[in-house]
C-alpha cells in the first residue's frame, strides 16, 4: 500500500507533516479533551510549528504535499517538552554540527520528558476530504481497535504498529519504564518512563500508532498504547497513551 | 523484627536505590550510552553498539545485576 500518496479518507498510518519538516506519520484522529473537538495526532516534530499559524499537510511535503491544496489542519498544541528556543542560535548550529559529539552540552534541559506529541484541527482546505478513526491496515481497510492501555506492565507483550515507512510491524515489549536519551538533529533530549520495544521502524515512522496485540494478527480487540517517535538498531521508542492522555488531553478514538 | 527496623531497612533501600538512579544519570551523558532501566534488582543499560557494549560491560552496582543491551543510536523517525 503506497501510505505517501494524497489520501481522500484520512485516517492513522498514512504520511503527514507541517509544513515546516518533511513527512511523518499520522497516528490517528482524537478526542480533545479540553473542547471536545476532534484533532488530528502525531509527534511534537512531525507536527512541528507554532500553534494557530502553521498548517498540516496530508501528504507530508517530502511525499510532495503542497499548500493549500494538501492543507488538512492547523497545529493546535503540543505536550510540554524542551523547545528550541531555549538554546541560543549559536549554541543550536554548533550541536547541529557536532551535538552527536559534544552530548551533555547539547543536553538543554534536566527536566523530564515523557512524551513527543501534539494535536491539529480537522480543517481540510479540498472540503471533499474527510477523516475515520481507526489506521489503515490496507488499501481498502481501515481497522479501530477501541480499547486503550496506559502502558504499564507490559514487558513481554507483542505489539504493532503501522506507519507512513515500514507500514505494519509486529514487536516485543523489552522495557515499560525505560529512561532514553534521543538525538533530535541538532540536541538530545531524554524522556523517562518509555516503551522500548524490540522490532522494525525506520525515518518517516513517527507519529505510528501502537497497539498491544492480543491475536496472531492485528485485531480491533487490540488496544492502543502509545505513540512510535524514535527508534535504532531493530527497536523503537513508544511513549505512553496515559501521557497523552494526561498532558496532550486527548483520548483515542 | 519489629516496626522500626523494617523502617530502617526501607529507608538504606530507598537511599540505595537513589544512589544507583543518580549513577545511571551521570551515566547517561557519555557517549556510546541510549538509556537505561531499573527493574527490581536488576539494572539495564542500553547501548548504541558492541563497541560500547564492550566499554561499559564491567559497570556493576552494588546489590544489582547488571545487564548490558545493544539498542542501537536512539533518533526521532
Amino acid at each position: 500500500m503506497d501510505r505517501t500518496k494524497r489520501f481522500s479518507l484520512l485516517a492513522g498510518g498514512i504520511s503527514i507533516g507541517s509544513e515546516e519538516i518533511t513527512a511523518g506519520t499520522l497516528s490517528g484522529l482524537f478526542k480533545d479533551l479540553t473542547d471536545g473537538t476532534d484533532v488530528l495526532v502525531s509527534n511534537w516534530h512531525v507536527f512541528m510549528g507554532e500553534p494557530e499559524k502553521t498548517n498540516i499537510l496530508q501528504p507530508g511535503r517530502y511525499d510532495g504535499g503542497r499548500m493549500p491544496n494538501d492543507i488538512v489542519g492547523v497545529l493546535k498544541r503540543s505536550a510540554p517538552i524542551d523547545v528550541y528556543g531555549k538554546l541560543p542560535w549559536w549554541k543550536r548550529i554548533l550541536c547541529m554540527l557536532f551535538g552527536w559529539l559534544l552530548e551533555e552540552w547539547c543536553m538543554p534541559s534536566k527536566l523530564p520528558n515523557y512524551l513527543d506529541a501534539a494535536c491539529s484541527t480537522f480543517q481540510p482546505y479540498d472540503k471533499s476530504r474527510t477523516v475515520a478513526r481507526g489506521v489503515y491496515i490496507d488499501e481498502d481497510k481501515i481497522l479501530f481497535p477501541k480499547n486503550t492501555h496506559t502502558g504499564d506492565g507490559i514487558v513481554g507483550r507483542k505489539v504493532w504498529k503501522v506507519g507512513r515507512t515500514t507500514e505494519v510491524t509486529i514487536g516485543t515489549v523489552i522495557d515499560d519504564s525505560a529512561t532514553v536519551k534521543v538525538w533530535y538533529g541538532d540536541r538530545w533530549i531524554i524522556f523517562q518512563d518509555q516503551i522500548v520495544v524490540e522490532g522494525d521502524a525506520s525515518g518517516g515512522d513517527s507519529g505510528s500508532p501502537t497497539f498491544i496485540m492480543e491475536k496472531d494478527s492485528p485485531s480491533e480487540e487490540d488496544a492502543f498504547v502509545g505513540l512510535l517517535y524514535a527508534g535504532g538498531a531493530k527497536h523503537f521508542i513508544v511513549c505512553k497513551y496515559k501521557y497523552i492522555l494526561e498532558k496532550l488531553q486527548v483520548k483515542w478514538g | 523484627m519489629d516496626s522500626t527496623s523494617n523502617r530502617q531497612i526501607l529507608a538504606v533501600e530507598v537511599s540505595a536505590m537513589q544512589k544507583v538512579r543518580e549513577a545511571l544519570e551521570k551515566l547517561l551523558l557519555e557517549k556510546g550510552i541510549s538509556g537505561y532501566s531499573i527493574r527490581g534488582n536488576k539494572v539495564v543499560i542500553y547501548v548504541e553498539d558492541e563497541e560500547s557494549a564492550s566499554q561499559f560491560k564491567s559497570m556493576a552496582f552494588e546489590g544489582y545485576e547488571t545487564e548490558i543491551k545493544v539498542i542501537g543510536r536512539l533518533q526521532m523517525l
